[in-house]
């Protein structure tokens, strides 16, 4: 029985393409954050950063730190996986198109992979350049000092961080894209 | 130029268009000042506290430090512990000091502050010795202060000098002595 053959219903449709794409419109859309880190304790947080392509929010004693580059670099992420979706699409329902390959993108399964490389490697700029260690996942304690009414006082936040349910299932969405640039019929095959 | 490579570059230019889009938009808001799109913005909340003395109570050989605490931040805090110890001017240790009950304190608001100091029968001799010629008596006050703001307990120094006087002392006193 020929797989190809029949993810592609006989060549005519790509379904796991469009399965993907509107995975990639699915992830597009969503607020919710991948990676969360969070410091004080369960009731009431210091600080808090929930971060993914598409938002972000950092949040220091309860007031939000509001940086407009990383805004429009959200909006410009969202805004190319919808492009992404809709090329993807595209080349799903006009498979015989010799095109239609190079339509069918990449971007839910690399995004995810780059989105946890560029989070450790933050991270660990941050910690060569200030020494604070914050974990991609697990449990620490941030030990910094800062003055109050002119003192030096020392503060021990514990910190706790996690990636999010909606990080996995970004990638686990990701992978159908690859099933579907494996399977897309080449002209050949399309041909016969 | 075949069709592959046409919507290959189509594709790109799309995805490049859509990336780059907001940040010339962004630019643009901004006054083409990469600056200030850069540059966090950030508004931290005020945090303080302020400790006013009040005239000192004696009752069984336990003095009683009374100040007003004041909250005059934007963030609730609560005073869980005091451990210092207290020096007379020019003179020795009159022993050390301890928070009577641990003190909540929204913004704005202020409360009774009390540390109990148990000095030796000495210390506290001397003291009243002072007190009685002097009239009024300079203590430093040195120590850590724990508050607890968000979630964290936060360890502050407090070091304080001021005068404490007969009130509030002169009734015990004249029954003990």
């Amino acid at each position: 029985m020929d797989v190809r053959r029949i993810l592609t219903i006989n060549y005519k449709l790509n379904v796991m393409g469009l399965v993907a794409g509107l995975f990639l419109i699915y992830i597009a859309i969503s607020d919710k954050p991948w990676w969360i880190l969070v410091g004080g304790s369960i009731k009431e947080h210091v600080f808090s950063a929930e971060l993914s392509p598409f938002m972000t929010m950092i949040t220091v004693l309860g007031r939000p730190v509001h940086l407009p580059i990383i805004t429009y670099l959200n909006m410009g992420v969202r805004l190319s996986f919808l492009v992404a979706a809709a090329t993807t699409i595209l080349g799903s329902i006009f498979v015989k198109r010799s095109w239609s390959k190079k339509f069918i993108s990449l971007a839910g399964l690399k995004t995810p992979i780059a989105f946890l490389i560029l989070l450790f490697v933050c991270l660990e700029i941050v910690k060569i350049h200030f020494g604070i260690m914050i974990p991609i996942i697990g449990r620490s304690t941030l030990t910094h000092k800062i003055f109050l009414t002119s003192e030096e006082i020392t503060v021990h936040i514990p910190m706790t961080a996690k990636i999010t349910q909606e990080y996995w299932t970004a990638l686990i969405i990701g992978i159908p894209s690859l099933i579907a640039k494996l399977i897309h019929p080449s002209e050949k095959s399309s041909s016969i | 130029m075949d069709v592959d490579r046409l919507a290959k570059l189509l594709a790109s230019i799309l995805l490049f268009a859509a990336f780059i889009a907001p940040i010339i938009y962004g630019l643009n808001e901004h006054g083409w000042n990469i600056s200030s799109l850069v540059i966090p913005r950030y508004t931290p909340p005020k945090m303080g506290i302020t400790l006013q003395p009040r005239s000192p109570k004696i009752s069984d050989k336990v003095i009683f430090l009374r100040f007003q605490a004041s909250n005059t931040g934007e963030i609730e805090i609560s005073i869980l512990s005091f451990n210092g110890t207290v020096r007379v001017s020019d003179g020795g240790q009159l022993g050390s000091l301890n928070l009577v009950q641990e003190i909540l304190l929204p913004p704005g608001a202020s409360e009774d502050l009390t540390l109990t100091l148990k000095p030796s029968d000495q210390a506290l001799a001397d003291l009243i010795s002072r007190l009685m010629q002097e009239k009024q008596v300079e203590i430093t006050v040195d120590g850590e202060m724990y508050v607890k703001l968000l979630g964290i307990i936060v360890e502050v120094p407090v070091s304080r000098s001021f005068e404490i006087g007969m009130e509030g002392l002169e009734s015990w006193m004249f029954a003990e002595y």
